[in-house]
């Protein structure tokens, strides 16, 4: 005849003792040894406090329709230059000289954020006149909405130079984000919503890419145009215009930022508990074999 | 389980399907001009759509608009014109505008895979390899490829239709289009079964323009566009601010030109390119120096180029104020110095009020008394009146080797009524960095200083060629913080008299006018002789025979910090000068002509002790969690 198991439970055993006893000032230090080491060890493992973490997003870009072009049509500092800037064209006098543009914003996924934009720039020049090298200046907005809120003005800088004359310059490039610090987790950030070219100065001053590229740079989050390979077309015929076929994508983005309170205590708290599981069971482990010995007179 | 599961499902499939009805309308409020925009251009907007996954040319055909405005018909033959009467609200007002498609209301979207054939461009016109073109009949046979070989519907739909175009070739070797109409279906868990909701599949129908909603339509669709930019070219006549008669900071100074037209006071400044742009304007009590590059034809443009003459720079008359009944200020030449074609530059009496026209001398090739300098000092008195303006000039002598040349071009304003001698600190009390070390001569009275504002005590600049003894010095002022090197070289000639040589070269590393004190603060006053720190001396003459030629010149300033952490202020310490000579004899030096470099330098040490507590602290035992330790909440 076997048997079997029916039903089974614990049994509970209770070890009574009064305050000033050794068996309550064991029970206290294992209380501090099975919750307080978990913590130590949590921390001196680094990585307890998240500090900084990052999200994925894809920023909504808009070319602001402002440009600022400067092309070196000879070797000894001859120059022909245009803006979108009414006081920058005034400044120039006879080295004006006004291209033709045309732009396209392409929204090729149809969710509501501008994916590239495609820039045809052509500049007429004179018989005699070459063109060596060629600075233009884009200025978006550029917006992040995912954690913190950012909306900021922003640059791609287009520099090329070459010693032999040129008739075409090709780029093909990423607008990315840099930022030095993370941004925080909430709120509004439009400390940089501010032109990055002073269009209503008149003093030159206010258009000198020095400047304007030194300020720019003082920011915490600039954006700059990543194009590893620009293609110049050398040999350009008289009565042609130079062009500048720019084609710049608007990528997802890894942002970083500073993980508000409630994420840190999140990450904090996986960890400590993680540890406290080992404690707790080895320390239980402990009592229950002193106090099943009598090792401690209770 | 399973149930749950299944019930799961079944919401997910119900609210993608609600969710799509207002899909395109969902965006933030700076995009959305984008989606919208596409009604617009809409006759270039049946683009196809092409998934990236997949070679076929996949149609989202809910997506676009139905017909190009150039053919509707032929194109479209079951779908009717729409009703005018179903949508009062499409009708447009405006006839004389651009015409609507279909009279007056737009086009009902095409869905049906069948109908759609982005390949066909051409009215009436068979496109080469467009298989789905009805106008090719004859040509099919010529087409080696079909341009589009698959059009689908709505990709989100779990069965979409899909029409097939192949090519096959017949038994004669020539071309056969195969046109295949099927049900495709979606793998997609999250597929849409059934759209209950038709109009969620198609962007929302646009509100037509007219004259009553456009600015309301225009404030909310527009993002940026070309000659957005509200800047307009008054910013040159500057904006009457309150009451004051008187310019205000930044403000652009008004002039009457010679003819008695207003005009702007202009100081020529390069931006993006070393060119002068001669129509930068100046500002009210913004002290500028811009150096700028001047290219022109010597012969021709020497006595027309107006940016040359002296005139250009003189002949205006300056607006003391800004309101209407200002007074005129004339310009005041101060001091016309003329450079020669060496360089050396001669100060003239300005009682000789000659017109110091550029003057081109055929012989020698040059033009003479050319604009090289124009410094203004414009003196202002209370409430922004503009009292004088003195004016200096540099006039030089320029070959053809010389172009293009650099003008200076300087501006500096001045308090009326206060001492004409303006003495610049270089700091209150520590130096500022960037700013000149104050130096001076000790007599028995004090401390003399120099009055030139870039200080006294300079360093060697290094110039093109490069010569210790023969070329024109130039210099620049030690600035405080910055250490500086440079250089020349000199070449020993057989029979050179050595003392004579290395006098020279001492002269030319210490400058003309060698200080013997520094200022220990920036603001130290000249009469207190205790504030001002001797120039000490470390030569060391190693070579006692012979000749001893200083080869390398080297000021050492040693400064430290003072006062609270919070605002330490810099104090100059101890000043030396090492100079070093050469340590082989003469000859050895210059074996074979060879060239000897000289090296002239400043540094500055930094010579203050770490920030320490100012407190004393009884020791404790330092047993104390890490600062970060309960970081979120502290």
């Amino acid at each position: 005849m076997a048997f079997y198991e029916v039903y089974s439970h614990p049994a509970l055993i209770r070890y009574r003792s009064s305050v000033c006893t050794r068996a309550t000032l064991f029970v206290l230090i294992v209380f501090g040894l099975t919750y307080i080491p978990p913590l130590l060890i949590a921390y001196r493992s680094q990585g307890f406090w998240l500090k900084r973490s990052t999200y994925e997003e894809q920023p909504v870009v808009q070319f602001q329709y402002q440009m600022l072009m400067i092309g070196a049509t000879g070797t000894a500092g001859e120059f022909v230059a245009w803006s979108t800037f009414p006081n920058f064209n005034r400044l120039l006098g006879n080295n004006l000289r006004i291209p033709s543009v045309s732009v396209r914003e392409e929204d090729s996924n149809q969710d509501g954020k501008s994916d590239r934009l495609s820039l045809q720039l052509a500049v007429p020049l004179k018989a005699g006149e070459q063109i060596y090298s060629i600075q233009l200046l884009l200025i978006f907005s550029y917006q992040l909405f995912r954690m913190s809120t950012v909306v900021m003005q922003s640059l791609a800088f287009i520099q090329h130079s070459s010693s032999v004359p040129g008739s075409q310059l090709f780029i093909s490039g990423d607008l990315t984000l840099h930022q030095r610090t993370p941004l925080p987790h909430r709120g509004l950030h439009t400390a940089y919503n501010v032109s990055v070219v002073d269009g209503a100065s008149p003093f030159a001053s206010a258009y000198d890419l020095t400047n304007i590229i030194r300020a720019y740079q003082e920011r915490n989050l600039t954006t700059h145009l990543s194009c590893p390979a620009p293609v110049w077309i050398v040999g350009r015929a008289v009565n042609a215009p130079f062009q500048i076929n720019a084609e710049i994508r608007y990528p997802v983005e890894s942002v970083s930022y500073r993980p508000g309170f409630w994420e840190v205590i999140k990450f904090a708290w996986i960890q400590y508990i993680s540890v406290l599981l080992v404690f707790l069971w080895l320390f239980n482990r402990i009592q229950t074999f002193v106090f099943q010995n009598q090792n401690i007179s209770q | 389980m399973a149930a749950v599961f299944c019930a799961f499902l079944l919401f997910t499939c119900l609210v993608k399907t609600l969710c799509s009805s207002d899909a395109d309308s969902v965006r933030f409020n700076a995009t959305f001009s984008d989606t919208n925009r596409t009604w617009f251009d809409w006759e270039g907007s049946l683009n196809v759509t092409e998934r990236p996954e997949g070679e076929n040319g996949t149609l989202a055909p809910f997506s676009m608009p139905a017909a190009a405005p150039a053919e509707p018909s032929p194109a479209f033959p079951e779908e009717e014109a729409p009703e005018p009467t179903a949508r009062p609200d499409l009708a447009r007002v405006a006839t004389a505008a651009l015409p609507l498609p279909l009279s007056g209301a737009l086009p009902l979207p095409v869905t049906r895979a069948s109908d759609l054939c982005p390949c066909n461009v051409q009215s009436e016109q068979c496109d080469v390899n467009c298989c789905c073109d009805p106008d090719c009949s004859q040509e099919q046979a010529l087409f080696t490829h079909c341009s589009v070989k698959k059009v689908t519907g709505d990709y989100k739909l779990c069965s979409q239709d899909a029409a097939l175009y192949t090519l096959s070739t017949t038994p004669e070797g020539l071309s056969q289009v195969r046109t295949s109409f099927q049900q495709e279906f979606n793998p997609d868990v999250f597929c849409i079964q059934s759209a209950n909701y038709e109009q969620g599949m198609s962007f929302v129908t646009p509100s037509t323009p007219t004259e009553q909603n456009f600015d309301y339509l225009f404030g909310h669709f527009v993002g940026f566009f070309f000659g957005s930019s509200s800047v307009t070219g008054s910013a040159l006549e500057t904006p009457v601010q309150g009451n004051s008669p008187g310019y205000l900071y930044g403000d652009i100074i008004q002039t009457e030109e010679e003819a008695g037209q207003r005009g702007f006071f202009r100081l020529p400044a390069s931006a993006g390119t070393a060119n002068c742009l001669d129509t930068n304007p100046a500002a009210f009590l913004k002290d500028q120096t811009s150096r700028c590059m001047r290219s022109f034809a010597l012969a021709e443009d020497c006595t027309t180029l107006e940016a040359l003459k002296l005139r250009t720079y003189t002949s205006f008359r300056i607006f003391s104020g800004k309101d209407t009944e200002a007074n005129l200020v004339a310009m005041w030449v101060e001091a016309v110095t003329l450079q020669s074609l060496e360089g050396t530059q001669t100060l003239l009496e300005t009682a000789a009020d000659s017109a110091f026209e550029p003057e081109f001398l055929q012989p020698a090739d040059v033009c003479n008394q050319v604009v090289l300098q124009v410094k203004y000092t414009v003196r202002y008195g209370e409430a922004g009146q503009i009292v004088r303006v003195a004016v200096s000039f540099v006039l030089g002598a320029v070959n053809s080797a010389m172009l293009p040349i650099q003008q200076e071009f300087q501006i500096a304003f001045v308090q009326e009524a206060k001492s004409d001698t303006m003495l610049r600190s270089s700091g209150n009390p520590g130096y500022v960095v960037g700013l000149p070390l104050v130096a001076g001569w000790r007599t028995a009275e004090g401390i003399i200083q120099s009055s030139n504002p870039e200080g006294s005590l300079t360093v060697l600049q290094s110039s093109a060629d490069q010569d210790c003894l023969f070329s024109f010095p130039q210099r620049s002022p030690v600035l405080f913080g910055k250490d500086v090197v440079s250089g020349c070289t000199f070449r020993l000639e057989d029979g050179a008299n050595c003392s004579l040589v290395s006098e020279a070269i001492l002269g030319r590393l210490k400058g003309q006018s060698f200080p013997d004190y520094v200022a220990s603060f920036g603001n130290s006053l000249p009469q207190n002789t205790m504030d001002w720190v001797p120039i000490g001396n470390q030569t060391t003459i190693t070579g006692t025979q012979g000749c001893n030629i200083p080869l390398s010149y080297h000021l050492e300033v040693r400064w430290t910090k003072y006062g609270t952490l919070v605002n330490p202020q810099a104090q100059i310490v101890s000043v030396v000068e090492i100079i070093r000579f050469n340590t082989s004899t003469l000859s050895s030096l210059s074996t074979g002509g060879t060239i000897v470099p000289v090296t002239s330098s400043v540094s500055f040490i930094d010579v203050s002790a770490s920030a320490s507590p100012g407190f004393r602290v009884p020791p404790t035992i330092n047993a104390k969690l890490p600062f970060d330790f309960f970081f979120p909440f502290v």
